[in-house]
Formats: structure tokens, sequence, C-alpha cells
């Protein structure tokens, strides 16, 4: 079979059955979630902006009172689990029940908590098992990944500004229209951004080690991340991996946390609806 | 200065060809709607940026929703990509592609690979261009196809039967 002229063949000759018939308010869905998005994006932009001035002045308290009672404080590790406001969109398409399984779609009964998934959307994500008792707190290791970077390097940065850093070499191209990967070296760690011409950096993958603003690092075990974030559950964990978990105080932003064996092996801090890998 | 009216527009005629995309690239017009739909929103809150820095907001969207397809950070789905329409049919692409079982075995492929033969044959794109649109090397656009074809190759040369799917 020449597979080649098979598939030349078959592109021409799909036409318009790869048609796909949508509700007739389509366009609406998706104005509105876009209008959704861009609200999203100006709150974590401000939310953004009030860490600076808050860590901003916080620095300017230290300077002014030096002493044992002004250190800073430790990582919160009973803090409230995240929650969010964000809703998923309507959908475009007429009733999912009569559809052939996906080749890419998740086991049944699991992300059912909308593309954010649990943390992001409050959802029962995985069930209504109660987290398992509290169990030691590991050491908070690595150099903090979030709220909106890692060291000098943070989300929306343009190319231009990320290599007037010095994070990123200048003679890397810059990004196509689409998504780029580069490795970046910081001060602090090196690792791999994702960059677009029109959104700056995507998402930020630490290769040195990192903990979250809860101080999640990895070697914790998903029963310690429970603790914190209890509706990340083993189920949910077997179906969604990594699994993506909202940057507390920066809406819009997730960390995605991949579990090993039930251990936390990588953490990466994105953007919760980028385009890229 | 573009607006929502243009946004708006532009939604209304690009989407019927871009959920065809969208149906090559995932294999299904539920995965299909779902991609687009991110797309789109991602494209509409950042309109004016993209219409400026790309100036074809199509191949943008088109190039995005192949990376984002590919996206090995990208599991989740939304909690429901369809609405109780009655007044719609129920999306059911099987019967449209008994006839093609190259249309199974590319669905099969796993999403990287038929990634990178729809956007050779589809798109015809060069490897540099389907390397930059995906973000991997053009030696990895080879592999990637490589494989892609032995393994339609080997699925076409011995198809798998309805009681071994």
């Amino acid at each position: 079979v020449n597979v080649d002229d098979e598939l030349r063949r078959m592109l021409d000759d799909l036409g318009d059955r790869l048609d796909v018939p949508v509700r007739f308010d389509a366009t609406e869905v998706i104005l509105a979630g876009a209008k959704r998005l861009r609200r999203r994006r100006i709150a974590a932009a401000t939310a953004s902006g009030v860490v600076a001035v808050v860590l901003l002045a916080g620095i300017g308290i230290l300077l002014a009172r030096p002493g044992p009672e002004s250190a800073p404080p430790a990582v919160t590790w009973n803090a409230p689990p995240p929650t969010t406001s964000s809703s998923p969109s309507a959908s475009l398409l007429p009733p999912r029940s009569r559809v052939h399984p996906s080749t890419n779609e998740p086991p049944e009964g699991t992300a059912t908590g909308g593309v954010l998934g649990p943390g992001i959307d409050g959802g029962p994500a995985g069930g209504d098992k109660p987290p398992p008792p509290s169990p030691e707190r590991p050491p908070v290791t690595g150099v903090q990944l979030g709220p909106d970077g890692f060291g000098s390097v943070r989300l929306g940065m343009s190319y231009e500004e990320l290599v007037a850093t010095g994070a990123l070499s200048e003679s890397e191209p810059p990004p196509p229209s689409g998504c780029a990967t580069y490795e970046f070296t910081d001060p602090v760690g090196s690792g791999q951004v994702q960059i677009t011409s029109v959104g700056g950096v995507q998402a930020i993958r630490p290769a040195t080690g990192t903990h979250t603003v809860d101080g999640v690092s990895s070697g914790w075990t998903l029963a310690q991340v429970r603790v914190l974030y209890p509706e990340v559950t083993p189920e949910f964990v077997a179906a969604q991996n990594p699994v993506p978990v909202e940057v507390r105080g920066n809406p819009g932003v997730v960390y995605m946390i991949t579990f090993a064996d039930e251990v936390v092996s990588e953490i990466s801090l994105r953007y919760a609806d980028q385009f890229c890998a | 200065m573009p607006t929502t009216e243009d946004f708006a527009e532009f939604v209304r005629e690009a989407l019927p060809g871009l959920l065809r995309y969208g149906h090559l690239l995932t294999g299904n017009p539920h995965d299909a709607a779902d991609l687009v739909q991110t797309a789109l929103e991602n494209v509409g809150a950042r309109w004016a940026a993209v219409v400026r820095k790309t100036g074809d907001p199509v191949a943008y969207t088109r190039r995005a929703m192949a990376n984002s397809h590919v996206s090995r950070w990208r599991r989740v789905r939304r909690e429901s990509l369809v609405a109780e329409l009655p007044d719609v049919p129920a999306v059911d692409d099987r019967d449209r592609f008994e006839d093609e079982p190259l249309w199974d075995a590319l669905r099969a492929l796993p999403p990287r690979q038929r990634a990178v033969i729809v956007l050779r044959y589809y798109e015809e794109l060069s490897e540099a261009e389907i390397a930059g649109v995906l973000g991997i090397s053009r030696g990895t656009v080879k592999s990637q196809a490589s494989k892609a074809m032995a393994t339609l190759r080997s699925r076409l040369a011995s198809p798998v039967s309805e009681g071994e799917r």
C-alpha cells in the first residue's frame, strides 16, 4: 500500500465528512469564554502587582526592624486549599453520550472538574473520600516557584524581556508563530520555558529543585500533598498526571504537579489556559 | 484597532474550517470542539495582539491547536463539551468513515505522530515548519513521521478486526 498516496487521497476526499455540527450560538459561547479569560488575566496581573507591592513593603519593614521577630513567616502547612471563581465554558456540541471512545479520553468518572481540575474549581473530583490523617510535615526544599515566576523568569514576559534578564541567550531565535521551548539559566536555577510570540512566557519548568508557595516540593508523598490539597486524590492522579493545582494568590496560574508512584517528581508553573506543551 | 465585533466575525468565518482541522488532529468531533474552543477563547482574550503581531489569526490559531494537541501538559478535558440540544443530531462519525481504514489507523496514532502527519499532508508544511509549529527539532519531526508511516503501513497491510478493537 502506498500510504503517501492514500493519505493525500483520503485528506482530499474527506471534505464534508469532517464537518462538526455545533450549537447555533457557538460564536457567542466562544466570545463569552474569551471575555471571561481576559478578565481572569487582568485579575491575575493585578494580583501579581499586589504581591510585588506587599513584598516590597515587607522588605522595607525587614530593613527598618531587624531582629528575630521580623523573620519572614514560615510556609503555612495548613493553608486553606485553593479555590476559584472560574467556571468552565459552555459546550459547542450536541450530546456526548453517543460518542465513541476517544483515543485521548481519560477514564470515565474522572476529569469532571473542567479544564482546571482539582484545586482549581473546587470540584469533588476523585470522590468523597476524606483525606488520610495528616502525615508528618516534610522539609521545604529548593527554590520557590511561583506565584508568578522563578528567579528572574516571569510568566507573561516577552522573548525580548527574557533575553534582557540574561536567563536566555541572545543567540536563540525568537519564537515562531506558535510555541517554542527554550532552555534558561538563572542565578537561582535552570530549566525550560515555553514562549509564544503573542503571550510571552506561558510555562516555566525548572530543572532544579523547587517548592510551591505552600512548600510542596519533590519527594513529598501524595498523602502529604493532600493535607494541603484534599481534592488531589489517588484516583484523580491515576486519571490525570500531572495534576493542575491553583497557585494561591495568583488566579489563572497553576502548578502542574507530576507524581511518580504517588511521590512528587516534578513541579512546573503555567497559565491555566495556555496553548503550549 | 481590532474590535470584539471583528473577533466575532473571525469566529463565524473560521469556525467550520478550524473544526475540520481539529477533527483531523484529534480523531473525533468532541475533542476537536474542545481544542477549537480553547484555542479561540485564548485568541479572543488577546485578539488585538494576535492581529497585530501575527497578521494571520487563522494560521496562528491552527498552529496553536496543533501545539496544544500534542502538549504533554494538557491532559485535562473540559467538564462538558456538549449541550442538551435536542434539535441538533448527536455526533457520531463512525458511519461517516466506515470505508476508511486509513482514518482508523490515523486516529490510533499517538497525538504527536498524528499531528506531524496532519501538518505534513493536510497543511502541507515542510519539516522545518512542522518543527517550528510543534516546538520540536527537525530530527524529531523526521523520526515521528517515519514511525507514523511505518505504523500506518503496517495497519493498512493487516487491518485490525472489529473484535480486536
